[in-house]
């Protein structure tokens, strides 16, 4: 078992700013060549929170990124499962302003197909959504998608992607957005 | 100027978000000498020092490099086994 230790107030710089930043960067699953290895038999509880090492995507493939408006997306933890058989399923969530070709494309290419997102949070902490096992999934619009009611409303696409796993670690690795040559 | 220092291996030379410093477009040439360092001694994998980097950055280690093995003293008929810095070249002599 993991060691149990003190967890104090700890907020670097008195910093805790809620919310993403505005750009998530995504690729498809099949592309990653590797994924960072997931701590083994950890003994503290920080390194039971983080991977080790770097996403890694095959030759010619890269990560992407999306801008999304600001305060408009979120990435949320959501324990589930029965006792004994408790896990979790994440959920990111944005607004894309406007209804350009490439973003109904992405759409139309993404709804169906196995994905992995990384989220940067307000505070530089990274989470990546997928594994070797698990890909991240678009699950629908939360807030709508198309032209909006009134001249004052605005159009764009949001969208809810969500991935299942075991356990919560952090991303410290580097997000490569240039083809890998490997 | 870095690039005589380092090369940018196993991506096309392109946007990365490090961790250190965020978002850096290593298709870029001027690129600070000090960040592309701090980013290498952090283990950054896009990054490979070349000879003339060594030679500049951390010319202790150099040195070593390219110092001849040394023949140590030793008793007449005992064998010897010397084994150059960095061990990945290694240079395997045996004498007796």
């Amino acid at each position: 078992m993991i060691d149990f230790t003190d967890i104090e107030k700890n907020l670097p710089n008195g910093e805790n700013m809620g919310g993403i930043t505005q750009k998530v960067y995504f690729g498809y699953h099949a592309d990653v060549a590797t994924f960072p290895p997931k701590p083994v038999a950890p003994a503290t509880l920080e390194t039971a929170a983080a991977l080790t090492g770097d996403l890694t995507m095959k030759a010619g493939k890269r990560m992407f990124e999306m801008y999304l408006t600001d305060d408009t997306g979120e990435f949320k933890i959501d324990p589930v499962g029965e006792v004994d058989g408790k896990s979790f399923v994440s959920h990111l969530t944005l607004f894309h302003p406007g209804l350009q070709k490439k973003i109904i494309g992405f759409m139309n290419a993404a709804k169906n197909e196995n994905l992995v997102f990384i989220v940067v949070d307000s505070n530089d902490n990274k989470f990546l959504m997928g594994d070797a096992l698990r890909p991240a999934v678009y699950a629908g619009s939360p807030d709508g998608a198309g032209t909006g009611k009134t001249t004052a409303a605005r159009a764009g696409m949001s969208a809810e992607f969500t991935y299942k796993t075991a356990n919560i670690y952090l991303y410290e690795g580097n997000i490569p957005l240039t083809d890998a040559i490997v | 100027m870095w690039k005589r220092y380092f090369k940018f291996v196993k991506l096309k030379p392109g946007r990365v978000i490090t961790t250190l410093y965020g978002e850096i477009d290593f298709s870029a040439d001027n690129i600070g000498i000090g960040i592309i360092q701090a980013l290498y001694e952090d283990g950054f994998p896009y990054l490979e020092i070349t000879d003339e980097g060594k030679a500049e950055l951390y010319p202790v280690i150099s040195e070593i490099e390219n110092t001849e093995t040394v023949k140590p003293r030793r008793a007449k008929n005992q064998k010897i086994i010397a084994i150059s810095y960095p061990p990945k070249e290694t240079n395997l002599t045996i004498s007796s």
